[in-house]
């Protein structure tokens, strides 16, 4: 429930936390674990998905568009699986996560992104987009910007998931607020409705091979999607500055997990 | 839990969302319109997609709900320990003969369903809206799903 709850809130697939419970506190198999997060990750996006849409806080467009590279780079994420060592990996990921916890940390006054250009791709895309704010009590528009930067980032998310079999949210939300200059909101609101189809593609593989037990499978949906329905009442009502200082702390958490990982081996 | 929550958000209307929209003058202090002339279908399409996804996991979750239901009160997953269904054919045929883990496997094969159904019913919602260059875009992310579940049963 907690994973749900966190998961729904930041954008991320809650797996960060789901496979560490299951395997330290509750013993469970690291097979089972992994497959019972991948679970967790359609959990809760779909069901925080649902509400975020309904809001018109996720930009559907935006979604749409940045998944043609994250389902292409996780593809080839699986073709590339085996080629590189996970050691290497998992350090360069937790490099990353470092760099981007200090880009966020020094944006962490801007509530709303201010003077943002709009591109020409972006407008031709349709890529701009407004939302109600409940924290704000007004009508935020936006415009969207580095297309470009940002359809790289998500390829790269999408290899990370497909080589790492993690959901990758965290990159997602990373790409949407430091390069698009979407609002917070809109970034992790339009993350979540992003992992569900990347998390599908590697459930149907997981599934297909038995890591997914649905003993252990079946609490662990339920509890998260009541967790991702509390998660997103909210966040609605969560300030942009506040839910990325929440952030931080999510972000650095896992690139000293993936250090230690990448060190032990 | 639901009615509430659909009354806090009904306390706004989204600008052009419905007859009045065509008589709104646009929000004072707001930048000048987007070009995006066809937001008031996007706000049906909006809808479409939301409800999509909430019956996916209505459904998937009263599904596992009911099987986890009867292992409790069976005690018996229908299975020899430590296997279960890891196939559509393993699951329909646990249906039959109404074992827990077969229910719970189709519960959770609806809710692995649910994303891809999703983008599936982007590409009518965005036919429906004429707009062919999201069309596209959608039709190249379903195939790529398509393509790495393919790969990924043919290589796993």
């Amino acid at each position: 429930m907690l994973a749900g709850f966190v998961g729904s809130l930041l954008g991320l697939g809650g797996g960060i936390i789901i496979v560490p419970a299951l395997t330290l506190v509750y013993g469970v198999d690291m097979r089972f674990a992994i497959g019972a997060s991948i679970i967790t990750v359609i959990a809760t996006s779909s069901g925080a998905a649902a509400a975020y849409v309904r809001d018109k806080i996720t930009n559907i467009r935006v979604g749409m568009f940045l998944e043609m590279a994250t389902t292409t780079g996780a593809l080839t994420g699986a073709f590339l699986a085996g080629m590189f060592s996970n050691r290497v990996l998992e350090a360069i990921f937790a490099a990353m996560m470092v760099y981007s916890a200090l880009m966020m940390l020094r944006r962490r006054k801007v509530e709303l992104p201010e003077g943002v250009e709009r591109t020409p791709l972006a407008n031709k895309l349709k890529l701009h987009g407004e939302y109600y704010d409940q924290a704000l009590k007004r009508l935020v528009h936006y415009n969207t910007t580095g297309v470009v930067p940002g359809l790289a980032v998500m390829f790269i998310a999408g290899i990370f998931s497909g080589l790492l079999g993690i959901g990758s949210g965290l990159f997602k939300v990373l790409g949407m607020d430091v390069f698009m200059k979407l609002p917070m909101k809109v970034s992790t609101a339009t993350s979540n409705f992003m992992i569900g189809v990347t998390a599908a593609a590697s459930a149907g593989v997981y599934f297909a091979r038995g890591d997914v037990n649905p003993a252990i499978a079946a609490p662990v949906a339920l509890g998260v999607l009541v967790g991702a329905t509390l998660g997103t009442r909210v966040m609605t009502r969560m300030k942009n500055v506040t839910l990325r200082l929440t952030f931080v702390p999510i972000l650095i958490y896992t690139a000293i997990e993936m250090a230690v990982k990448a060190y032990r081996g | 839990m639901e009615e509430k929550e659909n009354n806090k958000t009904a306390n706004w209307t989204h600008p052009l969302a419905g007859p009045a929209a065509t008589v709104l003058p646009p929000p004072e202090g707001s930048p000048p319109p987007s070009g995006e002339a066809d937001s008031t279908r996007i706000f049906n399409m909006e809808i479409f997609i939301s409800k999509s996804l909430r019956w996916g996991v209505l459904i998937s979750a009263a599904v596992i709900i009911v099987g986890f239901g009867l292992l409790l009160a069976t005690g018996r997953s229908g299975y020899p320990e430590g296997v279960f269904p890891t196939g559509l054919s393993d699951v329909i045929a646990g249906l039959a003969a109404l074992k827990p883990f077969a229910v719970i496997a189709l519960g959770l094969a609806l809710l692995i369903a649910t994303p891809v159904f999703r983008v599936g019913s982007s590409i009518i919602a965005f036919a429906l809206e004429g707009d062919r260059l999201y069309v596209g875009i959608t039709v190249f992310v379903f195939a790529v799903l398509m393509l790495s579940f393919f790969l990924g049963k043919a290589g796993g």
